[in-house]
C-alpha cells in the first residue's frame, strides 16, 4: 500500500469523525425516509380511490334480497310480510302509473280542446290569426301567460304594415261575395244561383226581383231614376 | 264628365238582373206547376251534370247466372259474366226566346212602366216553359227538332219495335222493353181496374223497389177511373194534396192527370227516371243581342241544357188506347 493511500484513509477517517458531517448524514437519511413514506401514502390513497370508484359504479346491492314468491311456503313471518308488501306495492305502482298516464292525457286533452275552441272562436273575428303564428310564438316565449287574443293583438301592433295588408286580403268586397253565389264558371250572365228545394231561402217573386234589379241598375245607370213615367 | 249610358243598355241590364233574381222562384214554379214535375223534384230526380258530350246511365241488364246451390263437391262457374252496359242520352236544349222592340223601350219610360213590361215578358216566358216541359214530357223523341225523350218514347206502346232508346235497340234487347197493355175498344168500367192491377203486377214483378210510385194519365182515363173507383176511393197523397193537385190513388199509388197525356195511363217508377240538367245552363238568360235589320230591337233567350233518362225500362209500363168508358 502506498503512502498516498495511507494518507487518504486518514483523511476519510478524519471526515467521518467530524460531528458536522455526522449531522448532515442524519438529515439526509431523514429526508429519504420522508420521501418513502410519502410514496406509500400516495399508493394507498390511489388504491382506496379505485376501490371507492368500483363500489360506486357497481349496482346497488340490497342487503336483504326480496323473497321469492315461489318460496312462499318456506318463508317465515317477516319474509311473508315482506313478500306481501312487495307484491302489493308492485300492483299499486302499476295502477298508479296507469292513473297518472290517464290524468296526464286528460289534462293535455282539456288543454288541446280549450285551445282549439279558443282558436276557432278567435278565427271567426280574426281570419288572419294563422298568418301571425310565428310572431305570436315569439311573443309567447317572453310572455308565456298571455292569452291567444292578446298575443294576436300584440303581434298586429308590432307590425302594422302586415296588419293592413292582411286586413285588405280578408276584407271581401260586395262584388266578391256575390260572385261566390254564381256558378264556378259562368256560361251565361245569369248562370248559377239556383237553390235546391231544400233551401230555406224564400225565392223572390218577379215583382220583388224587378224592384231589386231596379235598385242595382240605378247604381250603374243613375240617369234611369230621373226618367218619370211618361 | 259623367259617363253616358244608353237607355237600351240600362234595360238590358234590368232584364238580366231581374231574371237572375227571380230565376229561383221561376224554377220553383216550373217544377211545381204540374204534378209529374213536382213529383220528380220532390223525389230528387232532377240531377245535375256539368257538361259532357253525352249523359250516360249505367244499366244492369242481366242477373248473375253463376249464383246457385251446390252439394258436396259441387262446382260454381267463375265466368266473369257481363251484366252492365250504358244507355247514352244526348243533351237537349230548351229555349224560351225573348224579344224586345226599340219602340217599346222608347214609349215605356219610368220605373213602373219599365218594370211592368219586364215582368210581363219574363212571366210569359216562365209560363211558356211550364207548358213546353209538360207537352214535351208526353211527346215522342226528336219530333220537334231535338226535344228530350218524352214518355211516348221512353215507355212505348210497342216496345218490341225496332227503336233505339238511350242508344240501345229495344227489339233486340228484351230486358230493355217496357211493359204495355191495350184497352182498344175495351170498356174501362168493366175491365179498367183489372188492367191496372195487371199492369202494376207486371211492372212490379213482386219486387218492392220496382213498384210504380206514380200513375200518370190523361183527363178522359182519369175520369173513367174516378167513375169506376168512386165507391172505393182511397186516402189522398198528402204532398200532392197540399199543393192542390187533383189526384186519386190506386193501391196507394197517386194517380194524376195531365191534359197532354191523351188516352194513356203510365205506370212510372221515378227511381229509374231522371231529368238531368247542366247547372251552368239551367233556365239562364243570354246577353241581349241586336236583331239584324230591326232598328233597336233586341233578342235574348232563356236556355236550359237538359235531357230525360231512364235506366230500367222494364219497370215502366203503359196502358194505351183507353178509348171506351
Amino acid at each position: 500500500m502506498s503512502d498516498d493511500n495511507k494518507d487518504g484513509n486518514d483523511d476519510q477517517k478524519k471526515l467521518t469523525d467530524d460531528p458536522a458531517f455526522k449531522e448532515m448524514q442524519n438529515a439526509v437519511k431523514g429526508i429519504a425516509l420522508l420521501v418513502q413514506q410519502g410514496q406509500q401514502a400516495n399508493t394507498t390513497m390511489q388504491e382506496n380511490f379505485t376501490k371507492l370508484m368500483e363500489k360506486v359504479s357497481e349496482p346497488s346491492k340490497k342487503e336483504d334480497p326480496e323473497p321469492d314468491p315461489d318460496d312462499i311456503n318456506e318463508l317465515d313471518n317477516v319474509g311473508l310480510i315482506k313478500l306481501v308488501v312487495g307484491e302489493v306495492g308492485k300492483v299499486v305502482d302499476d295502477k298508479l302509473e296507469a292513473v297518472g298516464d290517464s290524468i296526464t292525457a286528460t289534462k293535455q286533452g282539456l288543454i288541446d280542446t280549450r285551445l282549439e275552441g279558443e282558436v276557432k272562436e278567435l278565427m271567426i273575428e280574426n281570419p288572419d290569426l294563422l298568418d301571425w303564428k310565428s310572431e305570436m310564438a315569439l311573443i309567447s316565449k317572453d310572455n308565456p301567460n298571455l292569452s291567444l287574443a292578446r298575443l294576436h293583438s300584440m303581434a298586429r301592433t308590432e307590425d302594422p304594415e302586415k296588419a293592413t295588408e292582411l286586413d285588405e286580403k280578408y276584407t271581401e268586397s260586395d262584388d266578391d261575395k256575390e260572385d261566390k253565389t254564381k256558378g264556378y264558371l259562368s256560361l251565361m250572365p245569369t248562370s248559377g244561383g239556383f237553390e235546391d228545394a231544400d233551401s230555406d231561402e224564400k225565392p223572390m217573386t218577379s215583382e220583388e226581383a224587378a224592384d231589386k234589379a231596379w235598385e242595382e241598375t240605378l247604381e250603374d245607370f243613375p240617369a234611369l231614376g230621373s226618367m218619370g213615367d211618361a | 264628365m259623367a259617363a253616358v249610358h244608353s237607355l237600351t243598355e240600362a234595360i238590358d241590364n234590368l232584364y238580366t238582373s231581374t231574371w237572375q233574381h227571380m230565376k229561383g222562384g221561376a224554377i220553383d214554379n216550373i217544377f211545381t206547376a204540374t204534378p209529374f214535375w213536382f213529383w220528380m223534384r220532390d223525389k230528387g230526380r232532377l240531377k245535375t251534370q256539368g257538361g259532357g258530350r253525352h249523359i250516360l246511365e249505367p244499366i244492369e241488364y242481366a242477373k248473375n247466372d253463376g249464383v246457385k246451390f251446390i252439394g258436396k263437391g259441387g262446382t260454381v262457374s267463375l265466368n266473369d259474366r257481363e251484366f252492365l252496359t250504358e244507355a247514352i242520352y244526348d243533351w237537349r236544349y230548351l229555349i224560351a226566346p225573348l224579344v224586345r222592340f226599340g219602340v217599346d223601350d222608347q214609349k215605356n219610360r219610368g220605373k213602373t212602366k219599365i218594370l211592368s213590361l219586364i215582368n210581363s215578358k219574363l212571366s210569359n216566358a216562365e209560363n211558356s216553359l211550364v207548358d213546353t216541359l209538360e207537352t214535351t214530357l208526353f211527346a215522342n223523341v226528336g219530333a220537334d227538332g231535338g226535344a228530350f225523350d218524352g214518355l211516348l218514347h221512353l215507355v212505348q206502346d210497342d216496345p218490341t219495335s225496332s227503336t233505339v232508346v238511350g242508344a240501345i235497340n229495344q227489339s233486340t234487347n228484351s230486358w230493355w222493353q217496357n211493359k204495355q197493355l191495350t184497352m182498344n175498344t175495351v170498356s174501362f168500367a168493366t175491365s179498367g181496374v183489372d188492367k191496372m192491377r195487371t199492369m202494376l203486377n207486371n211492372v212490379t214483378n213482386n219486387r218492392l223497389k220496382d213498384r210504380s210510385d206514380i200513375i200518370l194519365t190523361g183527363q178522359t182515363p182519369y175520369e173513367y177511373y174516378e167513375d169506376a173507383a168512386f165507391t172505393k176511393l182511397e186516402i189522398q197523397n198528402t204532398k200532392l194534396a197540399e199543393l192542390g193537385f187533383d189526384h186519386l190513388t190506386f193501391k196507394g199509388i197517386p194517380l194524376v192527370w195531365s191534359p197532354a197525356c191523351g188516352l194513356r195511363m203510365y205506370f212510372l217508377n221515378t227511381s229509374f227516371l231522371s231529368f238531368v240538367y247542366d247547372p251552368a245552363m239551367f233556365f239562364d238568360m243570354t246577353e241581349w243581342k241586336p236583331i239584324p235589320e230591326q232598328v233597336n230591337d233586341k233578342a235574348a233567350q232563356i236556355a236550359t241544357a237538359c235531357t230525360t233518362t231512364t235506366n230500367r225500362r222494364r219497370v215502366l209500363g203503359v196502358i194505351h188506347t183507353i178509348d171506351t168508358a
